[in-house]
């Protein structure tokens, strides 16, 4: 068990997926900054013992999806509606900005399920563990996502 | 990348479609400048914090040091006012002094007289009064009933003194006590007695007028039985005047012994019990068994009764 907190590896190990997740969430690269920097400063601020890097790493989403939820609730937050700007490579953008902004377009339960399923790769055991949600639920959230990707990406409808 | 999917419709979803998401995913990171500045604010955050926990630390050090110190003047300044301080018997007596001045000081309690102490004493005067009241009647029926039994008790006592002296005249003098006695017993006395008995039922002492009946009723038996033992004894001693060995009844018949039967003459010496003749000749011709013995004495010791045909009379043997 690691005792305490180097916030500087941890930080540099989950960055990434918090950041992630966040951006699937509130949908633009400065919400989500300002949420992984929230993130992490909860660690900062309240060190915590984990069991290893996978118990680090599912705290953290999980803390991540509380406070996205939070700032989605706010109704100070005014939404923007600029795009990312950090994208890599920008001759893909297209494309990625086509099925990003499909997802984007989901709501919140399914952006969720979308992203920790396909790319984080959590069985949906896990994801209901993470939301609070039982399994059933979850998978019928994927298929329902799957089914509205398809309809935005121009495949047939189910 | 992920294990084998738990979903039943994973065919839904190409393989096209999940590598466009993996890659859109993939695409979305921070900046490099992004990260670092995030990361320059976490540190600085870490270092704030690690500041904070140390200044807590130095505070919480601070005040434990200063709770120490404080305890240490506590307990310095309690051992000086404990030296300070007098001495104990001395400190007691002056208490004491001041507590009996403030007991002399104090207003004394009035005395205070509760209702009960005016209501109780009332009551019990009243329930006196209406049990004397109530008692009045009977206490009257009483003394009627003890004057009734006043008034019946001489004509009682008269009528027991005839008896007597009519049971005298005919019976022996020995009956005759006796009647007289019983009578006296079953007259006076039982109409004394009847009237002490009401009277002790009623819890008063037997009057002085019942024992003034009684005693009149015993003096005129008494002087009854005077008269006949005066007569009687007047024919005893001209009968025991003569021989013992006759024997002359109270009717004048004559006895006399017979020859040969046991015969003692009273002596002094002759004890109750003693037979002094065994067999009679009535009238100098029959002759009857009878047993003469010393009955008793009385007063007189050379006299003696002597028991004639199992009956106590007063034959009186004199000592020859």
């Amino acid at each position: 068990m690691q005792q305490g907190t180097n916030i500087e590896a941890i930080f540099n190990r989950h960055m990434k997926t918090v950041y992630k997740l966040c951006y699937s969430y509130l949908g633009n690269a400065a919400d989500a900054e300002d949420a992984t920097q929230q993130v992490f400063m909860k660690l900062v601020d309240k060190p915590r013992a984990f069991s290893g890097e996978e118990h680090e790493r599912a705290w953290l989403i999980v803390c991540a999806q509380n406070l996205c939820k939070d700032v989605l609730k706010s109704a100070a937050r005014t939404r923007r509606a600029e795009m990312p700007t950090d994208v890599a490579d920008p001759s893909q953008r297209a494309e990625t900005d086509e099925t990003l902004e499909a997802v984007l377009a989901l709501p919140d339960v399914y952006r969720e399920c979308i992203y920790l399923y396909y790319y984080e790769g959590y069985s949906t055991a896990d994801i209901a563990a993470m939301c609070g949600a039982p399994p059933s639920t979850v998978r019928n959230r994927l298929a329902d996502a799957r089914k509205m990707l398809k309809t935005a990406l121009g495949g047939e409808q189910a | 990348m992920r294990g084998v999917r738990d979903h039943n419709d994973a065919e839904f979803f190409d393989n096209e479609l999940e590598a466009k998401l993996q890659a859109a995913f993939a695409e979305v990171e921070p900046s490099d400048e992004a990260a670092a500045r995030m990361l320059g604010n976490l540190k600085a955050r870490e270092a704030q914090v690690q500041e904070q926990a140390a200044a807590q630390a130095a505070a919480v050090a601070a005040a434990q040091a200063a709770a120490v110190a404080a305890a240490q003047r506590a307990a310095q300044a309690s051992a000086a006012s404990v030296e300070e301080t007098k001495d104990p018997e001395a400190m007691s007596a002056e208490a004491a002094q001041i507590i009996a001045a403030a007991r002399e000081a104090a207003p004394k309690p009035k005395r205070v007289i509760r209702p009960w102490q005016v209501i109780v004493p009332a009551a019990a005067v009243l329930v006196l009064g209406a049990v004397a009241i109530a008692s009045g009647p009977l206490l009257r029926n009483i003394s009627l009933d003890h004057a009734d039994q006043q008034a019946a008790q001489p004509a009682a006592v008269e009528a027991a003194s005839e008896e007597a002296g009519k049971a005298a005249n005919e019976a022996p003098s020995s009956a005759m006590g006796d009647a007289a006695s019983s009578a006296t017993s079953s007259t006076g006395s039982s109409a004394g007695s009847s009237a002490g008995i009401e009277e002790q039922e009623f819890g008063l002492a037997p009057s002085a007028s019942a024992e003034a009946a009684s005693s009149a009723g015993e003096d005129v038996l008494s002087e009854d039985l005077s008269a006949m033992d005066a007569e009687k004894g007047a024919a005893m001693e001209e009968f025991w005047a003569r021989d013992f060995t006759a024997i002359e009844g109270d009717n004048g018949e004559a006895y006399s012994l017979v020859e040969g039967a046991a015969s003692a003459p009273v002596t002094a010496a002759s004890e109750v019990g003693d037979l002094v003749c065994a067999a009679v000749a009535y009238n100098a011709g029959e002759t009857a068994s009878v047993t003469c013995e010393i009955f008793t004495s009385k007063n007189n010791p050379d006299e003696f009764l002597v028991s004639y045909l199992g009956e106590e009379v007063y034959y009186k043997a004199r000592k020859a």
